[in-house]
């Protein structure tokens, strides 16, 4: 089989996409020939699809973006559109991830990956949100031992091109909304959420600056 | 009135609604301040997701490039407007790309807003959101409810009270956008 990767992030390989979709093959890569690309490489976008037309399954990597695809997964989208007749039929497998512990923010984008997948022909086979996904880059992987179980054996799958339930889709910690108990922290002791955003200001002399209003 | 009108369209086959937007803009300046952005016509980059507007310069992008002008705009306004033809089933990826680089108006804290995470604004003035779908017969229903239940999702995250959620034909353009105005 081969098996097509569409990186979405504007981070390109630097990114929590990568490392996601890097999970999802980790046991599958010996019986699979992987391509993969990145939206971010606009100048290739061409060659990536091109790429992709060549591929028997696709699996599509990336973060929501200001309540949607980011501006560069949309580019690809529409170039993706353009060849749709190479596109027809294929399978495709959505992954969304957010740092917003709650899947109901990408729910609107999961509709879209639906519609999308109509519009060029495509075999959809389901789209798998995960939050809290920024935590990926700054916390060690033992953390999310569970997530990269349930994300290899989601990996599993593709091989049988099976089509995604909605059970499988829920991977550990799957919050569908904000647990009461997060949702009182968060309204009780807000600035404990700041902790993380607050030492990285602080790390690059800018925490001082944290609330300026620049263009105001 | 301010309002910051963002027109997406990415090439020449919609020129005939950037016309009709800019003979419109021009008759409401009389009563209003409008402000039009063409941009395909900008020098705009990409989010590149570096999150340097939250961490390292807090409220300026690492890319000094066109948007500065948008954001210097849209701080100031009552209503953000994005006009947009609908490509692939959304709004073109130029409009997409704006919204992306409105970042750096949002701070990186996260609050409870009604029982959902969202980012606390970085200025006082929260302006009002809004869409103008360019419809050239072709519009389908699930695609413009897509782009309409994003605009309300958007207004979520940057608090916007109210939001305009419209399509219109080359024809008819200036009467929806004046009337929208007017009526606002």
């Amino acid at each position: 089989m081969k098996l097509g990767i569409i990186n979405g992030s504007p981070r390109g390989k630097k990114s929590n996409s990568n490392t996601i979709s890097d999970w999802i093959t980790e046991d599958i890569k010996k019986y699979v020939d992987i391509k993969k690309v990145f939206a971010k490489d606009i100048k290739n976008h061409k060659k990536s699809i091109e790429d992709m037309c060549n591929c028997d399954y696709i699996l599509m990597v990336f973060p929501l973006y200001t309540d949607a695809m980011s501006g560069y997964t949309k580019l690809f989208f529409e170039n993706m559109e353009r060849a749709r007749d190479s596109f027809a039929g294929n399978p495709i497998l959505f992954i969304i991830h957010s740092g917003f512990p709650e899947a109901a923010h990408s729910r609107l984008l999961e509709r879209y990956c639906k519609h999308f997948s109509s519009i060029v022909g495509m075999d959809y086979k389901g789209c798998i949100i995960l939050g809290g996904s920024e935590a990926i880059m700054h916390a060690p992987h033992q953390y999310f031992k569970k997530k990269i179980e349930a994300l290899g054996s989601l990996g599993r799958k593709i091989l049988t091109e099976e089509t995604f339930s909605k059970e499988d889709v829920k991977l550990p910690g799957h919050k569908e909304t904000l647990p009461l108990l997060t949702s009182f922290f968060l309204k009780t002791f807000p600035s404990l959420n700041d902790i993380f955003w607050n030492s990285q200001l602080k790390k690059n002399n800018a925490f001082e600056q944290r609330y300026a209003r620049p263009y105001e | 009135m301010k309002v910051t009108i963002v027109n997406g369209s990415p090439d020449d086959k919609w020129s005939k609604f950037e016309n009709a937007l800019d003979r419109t803009a021009k008759k409401l300046s009389k009563e209003h301040d409008i402000s039009v952005f063409n941009v395909k016509d900008m020098d705009i980059s990409f989010c590149c997701g570096c999150y340097s507007c939250w961490t390292k310069t807090p409220g300026r992008c690492i890319f000094k490039d066109d948007m500065e002008k948008i954001i210097r705009s849209a701080v100031k306004s009552d209503l953000l407007l994005y006009t947009s033809p609908v490509i692939t089933g959304f709004i073109s990826a130029d409009t997409k790309k704006i919204m992306d680089r409105i970042l750096p108006c949002a701070l990186p804290f996260i609050r409870n807003f009604n029982g959902e995470c969202h980012h606390p604004s970085r200025y006082e003035n929260e302006p009002d959101l809004g869409v103008i779908l360019y419809d050239d017969g072709k519009i389908d229903e699930t695609s413009k409810g897509l782009v309409f239940d994003t605009i309300d999702r958007l207004s979520l995250n940057f608090h916007a009270d109210r939001t305009i959620k419209v399509t219109a034909t080359e024809e008819n353009l200036s009467e929806v956008l004046e009337n929208e105005i007017r009526n606002y």
